[in-house]
């Protein structure tokens, strides 16, 4: 159990995620929630009396993300920043004025306020439908790129360790990136959407999935791999040039039932290292070490935990770890110190040395049951005596993987080398299946196993594999224990070069070709999801050029991407060519503007009906006050039917926002798409070249950016 | 003679704003030849003349916007950083609550009536009852914002013979929004004839569209119809935009307009400072900046800036008054009196000003004038300014200590406006030196409902209420009246006493 330092009610719900410390008049902490009703209140320890203590603010939309922070390296305030649907208000709660008001029409997922990149300023990053927006502190747009999709959550760490933050950003397409400037200098990919992310040190930074899973990663993969806690040695790294960017490395995660709300990383027992604190959604805080996930500490709520903070909540110089709940509740922690050393030797400790001894019994029972297993074959064996159940000891498996066309997926077949049967197999692998895993059953074994495979990305995987395998009809089996690296292109397969020629739509790079062979490298796939064919060229155009030819934008900038790194080629200028992709991306661009239209104009017919409204609750008010039922009886009956009105209205205009959000969304993605053609400077150009064009609403140069990469 | 041309008649009419005759010859000019675009174009301008609105000030705010909208951000802002709390000054050496009156309304009296500074802020009287109430005698609030605008009588379709002139429902405004100068008087028309703000809309943001979102016009005409719809945030984008394209003063008195409406003074302050260093000798930017430091009760700055708006314009009437009330409260009467014969010599000829020079003559020594200034006002006076003169009278008549007038002028102001606190105040004090006790307590209870924010109903309350041994309500009152003026000595002093009381108990 966890002391907590301090406890407040403050009666009025928090809603999940929306919660943030702020200093608003330069000096004293104040904590920050939304709240119901587009509300947001702030809770502030340093005020004497206590009606002070807890203000209100009015923002009368949907709160969807909220941050404090100074937008100014010269401003002495902290800033409030409040996001909503589609717009971003960064408002100064000493002065009761705002800075700045701004449209986010990409929406409003999550804001972080920090010094990124080559900026002097700090700016505020919103996070939105596909898009990063960074905003100064007048509101003008210092900073935009795109990312995958859905921008879930967004936090600062050094992840490369050279002396600059990067940007991490989590997106619901299971992808956790890290953006130095515009550029993604790697990305991973999770099994699930991402909730949270949080840097642990500089290096190592936690991350949470909706599906409850929480844990660590490593940019240094030292520990993962040797197992050891040795620390690396500094003076070498820092010496060193950058370091190359390497695959993030996992250190531990751990899976549960409950929603995780929140975490943070903070050295709550005082032993110099971040521990990983989690808010779950039935209430629970837990404290795991960032290094072995085992947990340390766990405290309850009543209610769902909104969100834990970090700050110097009693201005008393030392930092706490602020827990919020649903309900209203905070908690503060302390570090270790004199609130640990109560718990030491008390009831708790007892109790947790007995479930342990009780445990480690029962381990031992276990043991003692499989070594008397293991005797007994032994002295079997001995004696030249073979049960029917076991396998010969030679026994292997055989892993091959079949496309096949027909099915439209891959299989993966296990053969045994001998009579032995597989009787089912479990089948691990991430991002591979719509679950984690995939287990295949037979009722009557025998000697091969298929397990269909139909990975939705192209993503390289290692499937780790369990095997049942037992003799014809025995009632104990084996378990097998392998691993198969799954290729990323698996789902695509060689044919003829015939098949493919109709393609015409692709994209052509420039690659260093060994000029004096005459030989012309021509290779066609076909997609086993939907049977359409992508072919691969390569001419000894100029320099030597490779064609990538496929309708699918996505796949042709994957294999680009692949292709360019296996060659390790830093700078790849590319001209597309896909024409179908290009005429649906008009027809949406199109859609964005009628929507737009449509809103306008539903707007303000919204704003007219609500005139009327209100001056009907106003009549139908004087009407009491004079005593005239008759009049108020039919000022409220009208009312009433207006009110059916406005919400007839709402659920169009709410229908059509989504379509818009959804049109919008396609637009950012297809920048990304044109941007993933091209590697390295051009890379970064494509995207703000596109967005520059998209504010002019120059339709034409959008056009010619994607094709060419340049404006002109 | 032969007929001058009846078209260029129509023409002149209209640049000598008689726009009822120039509408009536274009309505005749219409009939004859429907298709003539040159008469119709000048009709709907007149038309639009006719119901032309100065928008760019500040205006009452309507009883369901009052009481239904929320379109301040904090609920609780710091003192001295909203509209909402005119008490609480952050400024020192301003008069403080005891030297200067207060509005109807609960705010500092201002020397220049002007919409906003009677609105009676949530708070200050609650209820719907209250909200009804306009700040002057015997007037009431509009419902919206929006129904401010529908003028009783002008608004009306039926003045106009055979319907409507336009009828805006009908009309396909892509097609107008494509012709620029055509477009303008049209939208005018919708916005200041019709006020049809929704249609204007769609008008102006497809005229937006066709000048490539590149005019300035447009675009402040969008924000105004935004602002009247009340999506202040959009307008606040549409004005902030237009001054982007071409910085102009309506689109700054605008855009401050929104930042008030939104209840932030100090962003509308940085939104006027902005416009005066681009516009720097235009006097509204400038009067909006004395404005919000008045509204905000830092006069001191606000006379700053309202003796910077006399340098620029030296006959700015709302300077000169205001200037007026300032030396007025701060004890200097002579002062005072030199501002108000100024206004006078501009020709300003009306009863609040005849009553004002009434005073100053009063308070300056000048007896024989003050009288006969404040008949000239009695002269002058409606019934909406009648009270507060007759209260006037009552006044001086008690510094001349001639308490049979003064007790007559008090019941006469009450008789013209029931709800007139001050007078029910003063007639109190002197029922109490009459020795009708319970009609001086009635008295007292009558300001207290009527007027909360007045301290000295509460104070005097008090006093009465200790003095006849009632300690718990005296109490009460002392207690409310330091809540409405912390500083208020008397009550201190009285509190005390009532402690001593309560400990000897």
């Amino acid at each position: 159990m966890l002391i907590p330092a301090f406890k407040l009610e403050l009666n009025n719900p928090i809603l999940r995620g929306l919660a943030a410390v702020g200093s608003f008049d330069g000096e004293h902490p104040s904590l920050t929630c939304a709240t119901s009703a587009g509300k947001i209140f702030f809770h502030s320890p340093h005020e004497k009396e206590r009606e002070n203590q807890v203000r209100f603010l009015n923002i009368n939309r949907k709160i969807s993300a909220l941050a404090c922070g100074r937008l100014s390296a010269k401003m002495k305030r902290e800033v409030l920043l409040v996001g909503a649907q589609t717009t971003v208000l960064a408002y100064d709660v000493q002065e009761n004025s705002d800075l700045f008001f701004k449209d986010a029409p990409d929406g409003v997922n999550t804001i972080v306020v920090g010094r990124f990149a080559d900026k002097q300023e700090p700016l505020a990053l919103v996070g939105g439908n596909c898009s990063i927006q960074g905003f100064d502190s007048e509101g003008n747009e210092a900073f935009w790129t795109v990312t995958g999709d859905n921008v879930s959550t967004m936090t600062f760490c050094d992840v490369d360790e050279d002396g600059e933050l990067e940007l991490l950003v989590g997106s619901e397409d299971f992808e956790i990136r890290v953006f130095r400037n515009e550029e993604v200098i790697s990305e991973t990919t999770e099994t699930d959407r991402i909730v949270a992310l949080c840097p642990m040190r500089q290096h190592t930074f936690a991350y949470a999935l909706v599906n409850g899973t929480i844990g660590v990663y490593d940019r240094r993969g030292v520990h993962a791999a040797c197992g050891s806690s040795s620390p690396p040695d500094l003076t070498c790294a820092a010496a060193a040039p950058p370091p190359p960017i390497r695959p993030n490395v996992r250190r531990w995660r751990v899976k549960a039932k409950h929603d995780v709300t929140s975490i943070t990383g903070f050295d709550l027992d005082g032993d110099g290292e971040p521990e990983l604190i989690s808010g779950w959604s039935n209430g629970k805080v837990e404290v795991r070490s960032d290094r072995t996930g085992e947990v340390i500490f766990k405290d309850n709520l009543g209610s769902s935990i909104s969100a834990i903070l970090k700050a110097d909540y009693r201005s008393d110089g030392r930092m706490e770890v602020i827990v919020c709940s649903a309900d209203g509740e905070v908690r503060g922690y302390l570090p270790a110190g004199e609130e640990l050393g109560a718990m030491a030797g008390g009831a708790g400790e007892t109790e947790m040395e007995e479930d342990m001894l009780r445990e480690l019994h029962q381990r031992k029972q276990e043991l003692m049951f499989e070594l008397r297993q293991y005797e007994e074959q032994a002295k079997k064996q001995s004696k030249g005596e073979r049960s029917a159940g076991l396998v010969p000891p030679d026994t292997k498996l055989n892993i091959s993987l079949v496309a096949s066309r027909q099915d439209g997926c891959l299989y993966l077949t296990l053969e045994s080398s001998n009579e032995a049967r597989i009787k089912a197999a479990v089948v691990f692998g991430e991002r591979v299946f719509e679950g984690e895993s995939f287990a295949v059953h037979q009722r009557d074994p025998s000697a091969k196993l298929r397990v269909p495979l139909r990975p939705m990305k192209d993503v390289a995987a290692e499937l780790s594999i369990k095997a049942l395998v037992g003799g014809r009809a025995a009632p104990t089996f084996h378990v097998f224990e392998l691993t198969y690296n799954l290729p990323r292109f698996a789902m695509f397969v060689p044919v003829d070069a015939s098949h493919a020629h109709g393609v015409v739509a692709g994209v052509r790079f420039a690659v260093p070709l060994d000029s004096s062979s005459e030989a012309k490298l021509e290779q066609a796939f076909v997609s086993l999801r939907d049977g359409r064919p992508l072919l691969i060229q390569a001419t000894s155009e100029g320099e030597g050029t490779l064609h990538v030819k496929t309708e699918d934008m996505e796949l042709a900038g994957e294999v680009l991407q692949d292709v360019c790194a296996a060659l390790q080629l830093t700078e790849v200028e590319s001209v597309a060519d896909f024409p179908q992709e290009m005429a649906q991306f008009k027809s949406i661009l199109q859609k964005v503007d009628e929507f737009n239209s449509t809103r306008l104009k539903l707007t303000a017919e919204m704003a007219d009906s609500s005139h009327q409204a209100k001056t009907l609750v106003v009549k139908a008010e004087d009407a009491r006050i004079l005593n005239d039922i008759k009049s108020m009886r039919a000022a409220y009956a009208q009312l009433y039917s207006l009110n059916a009105a406005l919400i007839g209205e709402y659920s169009k205009r709410a229908n059509n926002h989504e379509q818009l959000l959804a049109a919008l969304k396609e637009v950012n993605h297809m920048i990304q798409k044109a941007a993933k053609l091209r590697v390295g400077t051009a890379k970064a150009r494509v995207v703000s070249a596109c967005r520059a064009a998209i504010k002019a609403n120059n339709i034409q140069s959008l056009f010619q950016i994607i094709a060419t990469g340049n404006s002109y | 003679m032969a007929a001058v041309d009846p078209v260029y008649l129509a023409l002149q009419r209209f640049r000598r704003h008689r726009y009822d005759e120039c509408i009536q010859l274009c309505t005749e000019l219409l009939v004859q030849n429907p298709y003539d675009q040159a008469v119709w174009y000048l009709k709907c301008r007149a038309l639009t003349m006719l119901h032309w609105v100065d928008d760019t000030d500040f205006e009452e705010e309507g009883v369901a916007d009052m009481l239904l909208d929320e379109n301040a951000t904090a609920a609780l802002p710091r003192p001295g950083t909203s509209l909402s709390r005119p008490q609480t000054s952050t400024a020192i050496g301003a008069p403080g609550q005891g030297m200067r009156p207060l509005s109807a309304s609960g705010r500092p009296l201002s020397g220049y009536a002007r919409p906003g500074t009677g609105s009676a802020r949530s708070g200050s009287r609650g209820g719907v009852e209250g909200a009804m109430q306009g700040a002057r005698a015997g007037t009431a609030r509009p419902v919206t914002a929006l129904g401010r605008l529908v003028r009783l009588g002008t608004a009306s379709m039926l003045s106009e013979a055979g319907g409507a002139f336009i009828n805006v429902d009908r009309l396909d405004l892509r097609k107008y929004a494509a012709r620029p100068a055509l477009a303008r008087a049209l939208f005018d028309y919708i916005l200041y004839h019709d006020h049809n703000p929704r249609k204007a809309l769609e008008l102006a943001s497809l005229a937006t569209v066709q000048t490539n979102y590149e005019d300035w016009w447009w675009k402040e005409r969008l924000g105004k119809c935004y602002y009247m719809l009340g999506l202040f945030r959009e307008a606040e984008k549409q004005f902030a935009s237009s001054i982007k394209s071409q910085p102009m003063v309506v689109a700054h008195l605008q855009l401050a307009k929104v930042a008030l409406r939104l209840d932030q003074p100090n962003k509308a302050l940085e939104l006027y400072q902005q416009g005066c260093e681009k516009f720097p000798s235009d006097t509204s930017l400038m009067l909006g900046i004395a404005r919000v430091y008045e509204a905000i009760n830092d006069p001191v700055k606000s006379v700053a800036q309202f003796k910077k708006v006399l340098g620029v314009d030296a006959s700015n009437v709302e300077a000169i008054a205001s200037l007026a009330a300032h030396h007025f409260y701060t004890d200097q009467p002579e002062l005072a009196l030199r501002f108000y014969r100024r206004l006078l010599q501009m020709g300003v000829s009306n009863p609040e000003l005849w009553c004002n020079l009434g005073l100053c003559c009063f308070y300056a020594s000048q007896y024989d004038m003050a009288l006969s200034c404040l008949d000239k006002a009695l002269t002058l006076a409606s019934d909406d300014a009648m009270a507060d003169v007759w209260y006037n009278v009552g006044q001086v008549a008690i510094g001349i200590g001639d308490l049979g007038l003064a007790y007559q002028a008090f019941k006469i102001a009450i008789s013209v406006d029931s709800n007139h606190a001050e007078s029910y105040g003063n007639l109190g004090v002197l029922e109490l030196r009459k020795g009708n006790i319970d009609a001086a307590r009635a008295s007292f209870r009558t300001v207290q409902n009527l007027a909360p924010h007045l301290f000295e109903p509460f104070f005097n309350g008090a006093l009465l209420a200790y003095k006849l041994g009632d300690f718990q309500e005296s109490f009460d009152l002392a207690s409310k009246a330091l809540e409405i003026f912390p500083e208020h000595h008397d009550s201190i002093e009285l509190l005390k006493l009532l402690r001593n009381h309560f400990t000897l108990l």
